[in-house]
Protein backbone atom coordinates (compact mmCIF):
# COMPACT_ATOMS: atom_id res chain seq x y z
CA UNK A 1 0.00 0.00 0.00
CA UNK A 2 1.22 3.47 -0.87
CA UNK A 3 -0.97 6.17 0.61
CA UNK A 4 -1.15 9.66 -0.89
CA UNK A 5 -3.17 11.10 1.98
CA UNK A 6 -2.73 9.18 5.25
CA UNK A 7 -0.92 11.52 7.62
CA UNK A 8 -1.40 9.71 10.94
CA UNK A 9 2.05 8.59 12.22
CA UNK A 10 0.67 5.16 13.15
CA UNK A 11 0.14 4.34 9.46
CA UNK A 12 3.83 3.70 8.92
CA UNK A 13 4.93 3.33 12.55
CA UNK A 14 2.64 0.34 13.02
CA UNK A 15 1.54 -0.46 9.49
CA UNK A 16 4.08 -3.13 8.60
CA UNK A 17 6.73 -3.58 5.95
CA UNK A 18 4.38 -3.17 3.00
CA UNK A 19 3.01 0.26 3.98
CA UNK A 20 4.31 3.47 2.40
CA UNK A 21 3.12 7.05 2.02
CA UNK A 22 3.97 9.96 -0.26
CA UNK A 23 2.75 12.65 2.12
CA UNK A 24 4.08 13.94 5.45
CA UNK A 25 3.06 12.87 8.94
CA UNK A 26 0.86 14.63 11.49
CA UNK A 27 3.68 14.82 14.01
CA UNK A 28 5.59 16.90 11.43
CA UNK A 29 2.45 18.91 10.65
CA UNK A 30 1.75 19.53 14.34
CA UNK A 31 5.33 20.56 14.99
CA UNK A 32 5.20 23.11 12.18
CA UNK A 33 1.87 24.45 13.49
CA UNK A 34 3.05 24.56 17.12
CA UNK A 35 6.21 26.40 16.14
CA UNK A 36 4.28 28.89 14.03
CA UNK A 37 1.85 29.67 16.83
CA UNK A 38 4.69 29.99 19.35
CA UNK A 39 6.69 32.26 17.03
CA UNK A 40 3.82 34.52 16.02
CA UNK A 41 1.00 34.33 18.56
CA UNK A 42 2.57 33.55 21.93
CA UNK A 43 0.97 36.60 23.50
CA UNK A 44 -2.53 35.87 22.22
CA UNK A 45 -5.18 33.62 23.72
CA UNK A 46 -4.83 30.35 21.86
CA UNK A 47 -7.49 27.64 21.69
CA UNK A 48 -6.87 24.18 20.24
CA UNK A 49 -9.93 22.16 19.30
CA UNK A 50 -10.48 18.78 17.66
CA UNK A 51 -13.27 16.45 16.59
CA UNK A 52 -12.12 13.54 18.75
CA UNK A 53 -11.33 11.40 15.69
CA UNK A 54 -7.94 9.79 15.01
CA UNK A 55 -6.90 12.49 12.56
CA UNK A 56 -8.28 15.59 14.30
CA UNK A 57 -7.33 14.60 17.83
CA UNK A 58 -3.86 13.46 16.75
CA UNK A 59 -3.12 16.68 14.92
CA UNK A 60 -4.41 18.80 17.81
CA UNK A 61 -2.26 16.86 20.28
CA UNK A 62 0.90 17.17 18.19
CA UNK A 63 0.30 20.92 17.83
CA UNK A 64 -0.32 21.31 21.57
CA UNK A 65 2.78 19.27 22.39
CA UNK A 66 5.02 21.49 20.30
CA UNK A 67 3.36 24.70 21.51
CA UNK A 68 3.85 23.66 25.15
CA UNK A 69 7.41 22.57 24.42
CA UNK A 70 8.05 26.11 23.26
CA UNK A 71 6.79 27.45 26.59
CA UNK A 72 3.36 28.60 25.40
CA UNK A 73 0.17 27.23 26.96
CA UNK A 74 -3.19 27.25 25.24
CA UNK A 75 -6.20 28.68 27.04
CA UNK A 76 -8.58 26.01 25.76
CA UNK A 77 -8.00 22.43 24.59
CA UNK A 78 -11.40 21.01 23.80
CA UNK A 79 -13.34 18.75 21.48
CA UNK A 80 -16.43 19.24 19.34
CA UNK A 81 -18.90 16.83 17.78
CA UNK A 82 -18.70 16.18 14.06
CA UNK A 83 -21.54 16.99 11.64
CA UNK A 84 -23.35 19.57 13.77
CA UNK A 85 -25.19 22.53 12.29
CA UNK A 86 -24.83 24.55 15.47
CA UNK A 87 -21.64 25.04 17.48
CA UNK A 88 -23.13 27.64 19.85
CA UNK A 89 -21.74 25.99 22.97
CA UNK A 90 -18.17 25.85 21.60
CA UNK A 91 -18.40 29.41 20.28
CA UNK A 92 -19.61 30.53 23.72
CA UNK A 93 -16.51 29.03 25.34
CA UNK A 94 -14.22 30.71 22.80
CA UNK A 95 -15.93 34.06 23.34
CA UNK A 96 -15.78 33.79 27.15
CA UNK A 97 -12.03 33.26 27.03
CA UNK A 98 -11.58 36.02 24.42
CA UNK A 99 -9.73 33.68 22.07
CA UNK A 100 -7.55 35.36 19.41
CA UNK A 101 -6.14 32.29 17.72
CA UNK A 102 -7.93 29.02 17.01
CA UNK A 103 -6.18 25.85 15.89
CA UNK A 104 -8.63 23.20 14.69
CA UNK A 105 -7.87 19.54 14.05
CA UNK A 106 -10.69 18.03 12.04
CA UNK A 107 -12.43 18.13 8.69
CA UNK A 108 -13.37 20.91 6.30
CA UNK A 109 -17.14 21.04 6.79
CA UNK A 110 -17.12 21.21 10.59
CA UNK A 111 -14.27 23.70 10.71
CA UNK A 112 -16.00 25.85 8.08
CA UNK A 113 -19.19 26.00 10.13
CA UNK A 114 -17.31 26.65 13.38
CA UNK A 115 -15.36 29.61 11.99
CA UNK A 116 -18.49 31.05 10.34
CA UNK A 117 -20.30 31.03 13.66
CA UNK A 118 -17.28 31.95 15.80
CA UNK A 119 -16.40 35.05 13.79
CA UNK A 120 -19.79 36.56 14.62
CA UNK A 121 -18.76 36.62 18.29
CA UNK A 122 -15.03 37.10 17.69
CA UNK A 123 -14.54 39.09 14.46
CA UNK A 124 -10.75 39.17 14.78
CA UNK A 125 -10.36 35.47 15.45
CA UNK A 126 -7.61 33.87 13.35
CA UNK A 127 -8.00 30.24 12.29
CA UNK A 128 -5.23 27.71 11.65
CA UNK A 129 -5.69 24.11 10.62
CA UNK A 130 -4.27 21.09 8.82
CA UNK A 131 -4.23 19.43 5.40
CA UNK A 132 -7.93 18.56 5.12
CA UNK A 133 -8.73 22.17 4.32
CA UNK A 134 -6.96 21.92 0.97
CA UNK A 135 -9.92 22.84 -1.23
CA UNK A 136 -11.70 26.06 -2.18
CA UNK A 137 -14.82 24.24 -1.00
CA UNK A 138 -13.85 25.45 2.47
CA UNK A 139 -14.92 28.94 1.38
CA UNK A 140 -18.35 27.67 0.31
CA UNK A 141 -18.88 26.44 3.86
CA UNK A 142 -17.13 29.19 5.81
CA UNK A 143 -18.09 32.11 3.57
CA UNK A 144 -16.23 35.36 4.16
CA UNK A 145 -15.25 34.13 7.62
CA UNK A 146 -12.91 31.66 5.93
CA UNK A 147 -10.75 34.34 4.33
CA UNK A 148 -7.39 34.64 6.03
CA UNK A 149 -7.47 31.05 7.33
CA UNK A 150 -4.08 29.37 7.35
CA UNK A 151 -3.55 25.66 6.87
CA UNK A 152 -0.66 23.29 6.28
CA UNK A 153 -0.40 20.93 3.32
CA UNK A 154 2.36 19.39 1.21
CA UNK A 155 3.99 21.48 -1.51
CA UNK A 156 1.65 22.38 -4.40
CA UNK A 157 2.80 19.85 -6.98
CA UNK A 158 0.94 21.63 -9.78
CA UNK A 159 3.80 24.11 -9.79
CA UNK A 160 6.44 21.48 -10.49
CA UNK A 161 7.92 21.25 -13.98
CA UNK A 162 7.73 17.43 -13.83
CA UNK A 163 3.97 17.64 -13.33
CA UNK A 164 3.16 20.08 -16.15
CA UNK A 165 2.09 17.47 -18.72
CA UNK A 166 -0.08 15.52 -16.26
CA UNK A 167 -1.66 18.71 -14.89
CA UNK A 168 -2.60 19.75 -18.45
CA UNK A 169 -3.98 16.28 -19.23
CA UNK A 170 -6.18 16.17 -16.14
CA UNK A 171 -7.44 19.72 -16.72
CA UNK A 172 -8.16 19.21 -20.43
CA UNK A 173 -9.31 15.59 -20.58
CA UNK A 174 -11.13 15.30 -17.27
CA UNK A 175 -12.20 18.89 -16.64
CA UNK A 176 -10.81 18.50 -13.13
CA UNK A 177 -8.47 20.79 -11.23
CA UNK A 178 -5.60 18.58 -9.99
CA UNK A 179 -5.29 20.31 -6.65
CA UNK A 180 -4.71 18.88 -3.20
CA UNK A 181 -4.09 15.16 -3.13
CA UNK A 182 -4.59 14.57 -6.89
CA UNK A 183 -0.93 14.59 -7.91
CA UNK A 184 0.05 12.76 -4.74
CA UNK A 185 -2.33 9.98 -5.90
CA UNK A 186 -0.72 10.04 -9.32
CA UNK A 187 2.77 9.98 -7.79
CA UNK A 188 1.92 7.02 -5.55
CA UNK A 189 0.97 4.91 -8.58
CA UNK A 190 4.08 6.07 -10.45
CA UNK A 191 6.36 5.10 -7.55
CA UNK A 192 4.77 1.65 -7.37
CA UNK A 193 4.94 1.12 -11.15
CA UNK A 194 8.60 2.14 -11.26
CA UNK A 195 9.38 -0.16 -8.32
CA UNK A 196 7.69 -3.05 -10.15
CA UNK A 197 9.69 -2.27 -13.31
CA UNK A 198 12.96 -1.97 -11.39
CA UNK A 199 12.26 -5.19 -9.49
CA UNK A 200 11.12 -6.89 -12.69
CA UNK A 201 8.49 -8.63 -10.64
CA UNK A 202 5.18 -8.22 -8.84
CA UNK A 203 6.34 -10.30 -5.88
CA UNK A 204 5.67 -8.28 -2.72
CA UNK A 205 9.15 -8.78 -1.19
CA UNK A 206 10.88 -7.64 -4.38
CA UNK A 207 8.65 -4.57 -4.77
CA UNK A 208 8.96 -3.64 -1.06
CA UNK A 209 12.77 -3.89 -1.18
CA UNK A 210 12.91 -1.77 -4.32
CA UNK A 211 10.61 0.86 -2.80
CA UNK A 212 12.83 1.05 0.29
CA UNK A 213 16.10 1.28 -1.58
CA UNK A 214 15.26 2.90 -4.89
CA UNK A 215 14.45 6.40 -6.01
CA UNK A 216 11.57 7.27 -8.29
CA UNK A 217 10.95 10.06 -10.78
CA UNK A 218 7.38 11.12 -10.24
CA UNK A 219 5.16 14.15 -10.70
CA UNK A 220 5.83 14.98 -7.05
CA UNK A 221 9.58 15.00 -7.70
CA UNK A 222 12.36 12.49 -7.19
CA UNK A 223 11.19 10.56 -4.17
CA UNK A 224 12.14 7.56 -2.12
CA UNK A 225 11.08 5.95 1.15
CA UNK A 226 12.82 5.39 4.46
CA UNK A 227 12.88 2.13 6.39
CA UNK A 228 9.45 2.83 7.93
CA UNK A 229 7.89 3.69 4.58
CA UNK A 230 7.72 7.47 5.01
CA UNK A 231 8.48 9.55 1.95
CA UNK A 232 11.91 11.11 1.53
CA UNK A 233 13.23 13.71 -0.87
CA UNK A 234 10.52 16.33 -0.52
CA UNK A 235 9.37 18.97 1.96
CA UNK A 236 6.52 17.65 4.00
CA UNK A 237 4.29 20.65 4.84
CA UNK A 238 4.08 24.33 3.97
CA UNK A 239 1.58 27.03 4.90
CA UNK A 240 -1.28 28.18 2.67
CA UNK A 241 -3.76 30.97 3.21
CA UNK A 242 -7.31 31.42 1.93
CA UNK A 243 -8.14 34.53 -0.07
CA UNK A 244 -11.56 35.48 -1.41
CA UNK A 245 -11.92 32.62 -3.91
CA UNK A 246 -9.11 30.15 -3.39
CA UNK A 247 -6.04 29.37 -1.33
CA UNK A 248 -2.45 30.23 -2.17
CA UNK A 249 0.99 29.71 -0.72
CA UNK A 250 1.40 31.89 2.38
CA UNK A 251 4.24 34.41 2.27
CA UNK B 1 -5.14 -15.49 -51.90
CA UNK B 2 -5.84 -18.63 -49.86
CA UNK B 3 -2.75 -17.93 -47.80
CA UNK B 4 -3.95 -14.39 -47.10
CA UNK B 5 -7.41 -15.55 -45.98
CA UNK B 6 -5.87 -18.30 -43.87
CA UNK B 7 -3.42 -15.82 -42.37
CA UNK B 8 -6.23 -13.42 -41.57
CA UNK B 9 -8.30 -16.16 -39.89
CA UNK B 10 -5.32 -17.30 -37.86
CA UNK B 11 -4.68 -13.68 -36.90
CA UNK B 12 -8.27 -13.20 -35.75
CA UNK B 13 -8.20 -16.46 -33.81
CA UNK B 14 -4.89 -15.66 -32.15
CA UNK B 15 -5.96 -12.13 -31.30
CA UNK B 16 -9.06 -13.50 -29.51
CA UNK B 17 -7.03 -16.15 -27.69
CA UNK B 18 -4.39 -13.63 -26.74
CA UNK B 19 -7.03 -11.13 -25.73
CA UNK B 20 -8.23 -13.65 -23.18
CA UNK B 21 -4.62 -14.32 -22.16
CA UNK B 22 -4.03 -10.60 -21.77
CA UNK B 23 -7.10 -10.27 -19.57
CA UNK B 24 -5.79 -13.08 -17.42
CA UNK B 25 -2.36 -11.46 -17.21
CA UNK B 26 -3.77 -8.11 -16.12
CA UNK B 27 -2.46 -6.46 -12.98
CA UNK B 28 -5.15 -5.33 -10.57
CA UNK B 29 -4.55 -2.23 -8.48
CA UNK B 30 -6.97 -1.53 -5.64
CA UNK B 31 -7.77 2.09 -4.90
CA UNK B 32 -9.32 2.73 -1.51
CA UNK B 33 -10.46 6.21 -0.57
CA UNK B 34 -13.36 8.03 1.01
CA UNK B 35 -15.93 9.20 -1.50
CA UNK B 36 -18.52 10.27 1.04
CA UNK B 37 -18.45 11.82 4.47
CA UNK B 38 -16.07 14.34 5.93
CA UNK B 39 -13.08 13.41 3.79
CA UNK B 40 -14.91 12.93 0.46
CA UNK B 41 -13.14 15.85 -1.12
CA UNK B 42 -9.69 14.36 -0.54
CA UNK B 43 -10.93 10.95 -1.70
CA UNK B 44 -12.14 12.34 -5.01
CA UNK B 45 -8.79 14.03 -5.63
CA UNK B 46 -6.80 10.92 -4.72
CA UNK B 47 -8.88 8.68 -6.94
CA UNK B 48 -8.63 11.02 -9.90
CA UNK B 49 -4.83 11.08 -9.62
CA UNK B 50 -4.48 7.32 -9.26
CA UNK B 51 -6.86 6.54 -12.15
CA UNK B 52 -5.06 8.98 -14.42
CA UNK B 53 -1.68 7.43 -13.58
CA UNK B 54 -3.04 3.97 -14.42
CA UNK B 55 -4.51 5.27 -17.69
CA UNK B 56 -1.12 6.71 -18.62
CA UNK B 57 0.57 3.41 -17.72
CA UNK B 58 -1.80 1.57 -20.06
CA UNK B 59 -1.29 4.19 -22.78
CA UNK B 60 2.39 3.37 -22.67
CA UNK B 61 1.74 -0.34 -23.15
CA UNK B 62 1.17 -1.58 -19.62
CA UNK B 63 3.63 -2.87 -17.09
CA UNK B 64 6.17 -5.70 -17.25
CA UNK B 65 6.18 -8.24 -20.08
CA UNK B 66 3.67 -11.02 -20.19
CA UNK B 67 0.62 -9.48 -21.82
CA UNK B 68 -0.46 -10.92 -25.21
CA UNK B 69 1.84 -13.90 -24.93
CA UNK B 70 4.84 -11.78 -24.01
CA UNK B 71 4.56 -9.41 -26.96
CA UNK B 72 3.57 -6.48 -24.76
CA UNK B 73 3.26 -5.20 -21.20
CA UNK B 74 0.45 -6.37 -18.94
CA UNK B 75 -2.59 -4.10 -18.84
CA UNK B 76 -3.33 -2.53 -15.46
CA UNK B 77 -6.87 -2.66 -14.13
CA UNK B 78 -7.98 -0.27 -11.41
CA UNK B 79 -10.33 -1.70 -8.84
CA UNK B 80 -11.88 1.53 -7.61
CA UNK B 81 -15.35 2.72 -6.76
CA UNK B 82 -15.45 5.09 -9.73
CA UNK B 83 -12.76 3.41 -11.77
CA UNK B 84 -13.79 2.03 -15.14
CA UNK B 85 -12.03 0.48 -18.07
CA UNK B 86 -12.65 3.62 -20.08
CA UNK B 87 -11.19 5.87 -17.40
CA UNK B 88 -8.03 3.85 -17.04
CA UNK B 89 -7.49 3.04 -20.72
CA UNK B 90 -7.64 -0.66 -19.95
CA UNK B 91 -9.90 -1.55 -22.91
CA UNK B 92 -7.65 0.41 -25.20
CA UNK B 93 -4.66 -1.49 -23.78
CA UNK B 94 -6.33 -4.85 -24.59
CA UNK B 95 -7.42 -3.63 -28.01
CA UNK B 96 -3.90 -2.55 -28.91
CA UNK B 97 -2.61 -5.85 -27.62
CA UNK B 98 -4.99 -7.82 -29.86
CA UNK B 99 -4.37 -5.54 -32.83
CA UNK B 100 -0.63 -6.03 -32.46
CA UNK B 101 -1.09 -9.80 -32.42
CA UNK B 102 -3.43 -9.72 -35.42
CA UNK B 103 -0.91 -7.72 -37.40
CA UNK B 104 1.99 -9.98 -36.44
CA UNK B 105 0.22 -13.19 -37.43
CA UNK B 106 -1.39 -11.81 -40.59
CA UNK B 107 1.97 -10.52 -41.82
CA UNK B 108 3.68 -13.75 -40.93
CA UNK B 109 1.17 -15.85 -42.89
CA UNK B 110 1.37 -13.56 -45.92
CA UNK B 111 5.12 -14.04 -46.07
CA UNK B 112 5.09 -17.83 -45.71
Amino acid sequence: MISPGSTNPKVTDEGGANVFRVIGRDDQQGTIAGDYLADNHSKGNIAIIHDGEAYGLGLAEFTKRQLNKRGVTEVIFDSYKQDQADYKSLVGKLANKKIDVLYAGGYLNDIGIIIRQAKKALPNLRLFSGDTLVSPEFLFVAGEAGEGTYFTFGPDMRLKQEAAEVVAAIRNEDDFEPEGYTLYGYGAVQAWAQAVKQAGSLKPEAVINTLKTGSFDTVIGKTGFDEKGDVTGMSTFVWYVFGKEDYSLAK
Amino acid sequence: MKTTIFGTLVGVFMSIVCGIAAAQAEIKVGIADSLSGADANAGEQTEMGALKAIAHLNDKGGLLRGGCRHFSGRCVRAAASQGSSTATGERWCYFRCRARLFWLFACRQQHL
